[in-house]
C-alpha cells in the first residue's frame, strides 16, 4: 500500500460516516399531550446556593401549567450541601428531614428530581417521565381531611383499594406557598426577595410514614395527626400532601390547601 | 459481561501459559514476565463538627491491584478495584466492587489489536481522551477493539470502537474512531538534512446514542440526532530548540444536558509554542473553545462519561495555597484561555547567579469568555542554592479566580500569595525542608496561612507535619502529620489529620471532596 491507498482508504471511511444534521425547523416533535389517569409526585431537591434550582422551578411551573397543579404534585425539598438551614441573618429553607431524604436516596447534585421516587433524573428529563407516570392507572385513591383551630392542624387520611392488594406506606407532608428568602440565580447574582414554592417544611407522620394495607374496595383510615404550626410560617400558604408509596415507587399522590 | 471478563482473563492466561512454553523452547524468544502494582488509599474517619467531617463508616478505602502479562506478541492485563467504601467526595455510582478493566494485545509485525478495556487519546484529546486519574474518580475507558497498524516509516493508524465505562457499567452508546499521523521528515529528505520534523495528524470520532424523550414543553420532544461526529486535524513542527503545535477540532450538532441541548456546533483551537535551549526556556500557549462537551451520555451530569478532554492552559499548582482555588476547563460554554512561561537559568558564579547559580521562572495565564474573566494568576519563582547545603525558593502569585464560574457561587476571589521553602542538607542522608506561605485576600474566606516541615532519612523515612490556618473567616487549624517508610518496592504511609472542603484538580478536571478527619494509611507496591 502507498500513501494515495492510505489517503483513498481514509476519506472513504469517512464518506460511510453516518451523520445527522437536524434542520432548525425539524428540531421539534410534537406529542399527543399524555393521557391523565393519576397525580404525580415530584420530589424536586432544590437548594438556595444552587444557581441553577431555579431553572428546574421554572420547569415545575410550565408542567403544572399544562398536567394541572393537582396532577403534578411537586415539592421543593430544600436539602444537600447546596441547600441552606436558618441563621440569625437569613431565612433558610432546608430542614434535617430533607437532608436525611437528600442522603437516603444518594444524591450527587443538584436540581435533581425524583418523579413518584423512581431513579434521581435532571430536570429537562422530568417531561418524559412524568407523562409516563400520568398514565398509569393507581391501584389507591387518597381523600384528605383537615381540621383547622387557628394554628392546630389535624389531618388524617383515607386510602380506598382500587385494584388487587396494595400494601406500602402513606407519608403526609406539609409544603408551603409564597415563601420569600434569598436564591442563588443562574447568572450568579443573590435575589433577596426571591419567591418560592410548594417548600416542604414537615413529615407529618414520621420522616417515612405509616403502614397502609388496602384490599380492593375497602378503605383504610389513618389516625389523627395534629401538628402546631410554627409562628414563622403562613398558614394560609400550607398545603397537606399525601402519597402512598412501596417498592415500586409512588403509587397515588394527593394535595389540598390548608386553607 | 462477567462471561466476557472470564473468558478475557482465561485467553490471556493461555496465551501467556503458551508464551511461557515457548519461552523454555526458544531463547531468542522473550521470556513472559508478570508486572503488577498495589495501590490502596485508607481513612479511619472521625466527627468533627468544626470542618463539618462525618464518620460516615468504620473503614474507607480506594484499593486497586493491577495485574499485567508481558510477552513477545501476547500480552494481557486485569485490574482489580475495592472502592465498596470509597474515600469521602466521589459520584455514589463510583462505590462498587470487581475487574472493570481486563484486556489481551497481540503484535503481529506493524499490527497491534487490543480486545477489551483500553484507553486512547487522539492528538491533544479534544475529541477523544479516554484516561484514568484515580484522585479525581475518572475511569472512562472504553471497552472493545482498537487497532493500531505502523504500516510504514513514520506513519501510525489508528482505528477502535466500543462502549464507555461509567463506573460499574458502560454506557449504551457506541463510540468509533480514526486516527492517523504521518511523520513527513520520515519521507522528505530536505526535512532530514534541515533537522526539522513535521507530523501531520488527523482524527474522527462517531458517537451512535438512541433517540430518547427530551421535551422542551409537554407537547414537543427534541428530535435528537443519533449520530454526533468530530474531527480533528494538527501539526506540530519541531527544529532545534523550537516546537509548534496547531490543531483544530470540531464537532457537529451534539444537544445536551450540558449545552443545554443547542444544535450548535462545538469548536476547538489551539497554538503552542515553545523554545528551550540551555538555561533559558519560553512557552507560549492558546486556546478558543465553545461548546465542546461531548460525552458518551446527552443527559449526564457530574464528572463522568466525557469522551474528549481540553487541556486547561493554566499552571497545576503543588503549593498548598497557590492550589487553594483551582481551575477547572470549562466545556460545556466556552472560553479563550492564555498561558506564557519563561524560565532562566542564571550560570553558578555570577553577578546574579553567585556561586551555586539560580532560576527563575514566571508564569501569567488568563482564561475569559465573553468579557468575564474566569482565571488568571501570576506567579514568579526564584530558586537559589544560598550555601552548599541549603536551598531556597521563594514565591509570589497574583491570583483571579472567579468562584462562580468554577463552583457556582462566591464571586471574584483576587489574591496575593507568598511562599517560601527552604530545603537543609543535614547530612549525606538527612534533609529538612519547610514550607512557609500566606494567602492574603479580602474575598471568599479571607487570608489563610500555611506551614509545612518534612524530615527526610534516607533511605527508608519521611516525617512530616503541617498546619493550614484560616486567618481571616473560621479560624480553624487544618493540622496534618504523617510518617512514611519505603523499602525496595514498598511504599507505606500513615497519617492523621484534617483534609479541608474543596477541589482537587488535575489537568483542567476537578472533584469537590468534602471535609474529612481521621487517620491515614497508603500502601503502594510495584514489582
Amino acid at each position: 500500500m502507498n500513501v494515495k491507498t492510505y489517503i483513498l482508504t481514509a476519506f472513504v471511511a469517512l464518506a460511510m460516516t453516518a451523520c445527522s444534521y437536524i434542520e432548525e425547523g425539524d428540531r421539534l416533535i410534537y406529542v399527543k399531550p399524555a393521557e391523565v389517569k393519576r397525580c404525580v409526585l415530584l420530589e424536586d431537591f432544590t437548594g438556595q446556593r444552587c444557581i441553577n434550582c431555579p431553572k428546574a422551578s421554572d420547569e415545575i411551573k410550565a408542567l403544572q401549567e399544562q398536567y394541572g397543579v393537582d396532577n403534578v404534585i411537586a415539592v421543593g425539598i430544600h436539602s444537600g450541601p447546596l441547600g441552606f438551614h436558618s441563621t440569625d441573618k437569613y431565612v433558610g429553607l432546608s430542614t434535617d428531614t430533607g437532608d436525611e431524604y437528600y442522603d437516603h436516596w444518594a444524591l450527587d447534585y443538584q436540581p435533581v428530581g425524583l418523579i413518584d421516587r423512581g431513579g434521581p433524573l435532571e430536570y429537562t428529563a422530568w417531561n418524559a417521565r412524568i407523562r409516563e407516570e400520568l398514565a398509569k392507572a393507581a391501584p389507591v385513591n387518597i381523600d384528605l381531611m383537615l381540621d383547622v383551630q387557628n394554628d392546630q392542624l389535624t389531618i388524617w387520611a383515607e386510602v380506598m383499594g382500587m385494584e388487587g392488594t396494595t400494601t406500602g406506606k402513606l407519608q403526609l407532608w406539609l409544603t408551603e406557598d409564597d415563601v420569600i428568602a434569598f436564591q442563588l440565580m443562574p447568572d450568579g447574582t443573590r435575589n433577596m426577595e426571591y419567591v418560592h414554592q410548594h417548600v416542604f417544611r414537615a413529615a407529618v407522620n414520621g420522616t417515612w410514614g405509616e403502614p397502609v394495607s388496602v384490599k380492593e374496595g375497602e378503605t383504610f383510615t389513618t389516625q389523627r395527626y395534629t401538628f402546631t404550626v410554627p409562628k414563622d410560617w403562613n398558614v394560609d400558604h400550607l398545603s397537606v400532601v399525601a402519597f402512598v408509596y412501596s417498592d415500586q415507587g409512588v403509587l397515588q399522590a394527593q394535595k389540598i390547601k390548608i386553607i | 459481561m462477567r462471561f466476557l471478563t472470564t473468558l478475557l482473563f482465561v485467553v490471556g492466561c493461555w496465551l501467556t501459559a503458551n508464551g511461557q512454553r515457548d519461552a523454555t523452547l526458544s531463547k531468542k524468544e522473550q521470556p513472559v514476565k508478570l508486572h503488577g502494582t498495589v495501590q490502596s488509599d485508607v481513612l479511619l474517619p472521625q466527627n468533627d463538627d468544626a470542618i463539618g467531617a462525618e464518620k460516615t463508616d468504620d473503614v474507607l478505602t480506594n484499593t486497586y491491584i493491577d495485574l499485567q502479562l508481558q510477552s513477545q506478541y501476547v500480552d494481557a492485563g486485569v485490574r482489580m478495584e475495592y472502592l465498596e467504601h470509597p474515600l469521602p467526595g466521589f459520584e455514589h455510582d463510583f462505590k462498587g466492587w470487581g475487574v472493570p478493566h481486563f484486556w489481551v494485545k497481540g503484535r503481529l509485525g506493524w499490527a497491534e489489536l487490543t480486545a477489551g478495556t483500553f484507553y486512547e487519546q487522539f492528538g491533544s484529546g479534544l475529541i477523544l481522551r479516554t484516561y484514568e486519574e484515580r484522585s479525581l474518580g475518572i475511569d472512562n475507558s472504553l471497552l472493545g477493539g482498537r487497532l493500531v497498524l505502523k504500516p510504514g516509516k513514520g506513519i501510525t493508524l489508528k482505528a477502535l470502537g466500543g462502549k464507555q465505562r461509567r463506573y460499574w457499567n458502560w454506557n449504551k452508546a457506541w463510540i468509533s474512531g480514526a486516527d492517523a499521523e504521518v511523520s513527513l521528515n520520515e519521507w522528505l529528505p530536505s526535512l532530514q538534512q534541515s533537522g526539522t520534523e513535521l507530523m501531520l495528524g488527523a482524527s474522527w470520532v462517531n458517537k451512535y446514542e438512541k433517540d430518547e424523550d427530551i421535551f422542551v414543553d409537554p407537547t414537543h420532544r427534541l428530535n435528537l440526532p443519533e449520530f454526533v461526529n468530530a474531527w480533528d486535524v494538527r501539526a506540530t513542527l519541531n527544529k532545534g530548540p523550537w516546537s509548534l503545535l496547531a490543531e483544530y477540532a470540531q464537532k457537529t450538532q451534539d444537544p445536551s444536558f450540558d449545552n443545554q441541548y443547542n444544535y450548535d456546533k462545538g469548536t476547538a483551537v489551539l497554538f503552542s509554542g515553545s523554545y528551550s535551549k540551555k538555561g533559558l526556556s519560553l512557552l507560549l500557549q492558546g486556546k478558543r473553545s465553545e461548546n465542546m462537551s461531548f460525552r458518551s451520555r446527552r443527559t449526564m451530569i457530574g464528572t463522568s462519561s466525557f469522551i474528549n478532554h481540553l487541556p486547561a492552559f493554566t499552571q497545576d499548582h503543588t503549593y498548598a495555597l497557590a492550589a487553594l482555588y483551582p481551575y477547572a476547563t470549562q466545556l460545556a460554554g466556552g472560553e479563550w484561555a492564555w498561558q506564557a512561561e519563561g524560565g532562566y537559568n542564571f550560570k553558578r558564579k555570577t553577578a546574579l547567579g553567585g556561586p551555586y547559580g539560580m532560576n527563575v521562572k514566571i508564569n501569567f495565564s488568563h482564561v475569559r469568555w465573553e468579557g468575564t474573566t474566569f482565571y488568571q494568576d501570576l506567579d514568579v519563582q526564584l530558586t537559589r542554592k544560598l550555601t552548599k547545603d541549603f536551598k531556597l525558593t521563594l514565591m509570589y502569585m497574583n491570583q483571579r479566580y472567579n468562584k462562580t464560574v468554577v463552583e457556582g457561587e462566591g464571586g471574584m476571589v483576587r489574591s496575593n500569595i507568598f511562599i517560601a521553602d527552604g530545603k537543609l542538607q543535614l547530612s549525606p542522608k538527612t534533609a529538612l525542608r519547610a514550607e512557609v506561605q500566606y494567602l492574603a485576600t479580602a474575598d471568599d474566606q479571607g487570608d489563610w496561612a500555611y506551614g509545612l516541615a518534612e524530615l527526610s532519612l534516607a533511605p527508608h523515612w519521611m516525617l512530616s507535619v503541617s498546619d493550614m490556618y484560616n486567618v481571616g473567616d473560621t479560624h480553624i487549624h487544618y493540622y496534618q502529620g504523617g510518617v512514611a517508610f519505603s523499602t525496595g518496592a514498598h511504599r507505606l504511609q500513615v497519617g492523621y489529620g484534617r483534609t479541608r472542603a474543596g477541589y482537587n484538580c488535575s489537568g483542567g478536571v476537578c472533584r469537590y471532596v468534602p471535609a474529612s478527619k481521621g487517620f491515614t494509611l497508603s500502601y503502594n507496591y510495584n514489582f
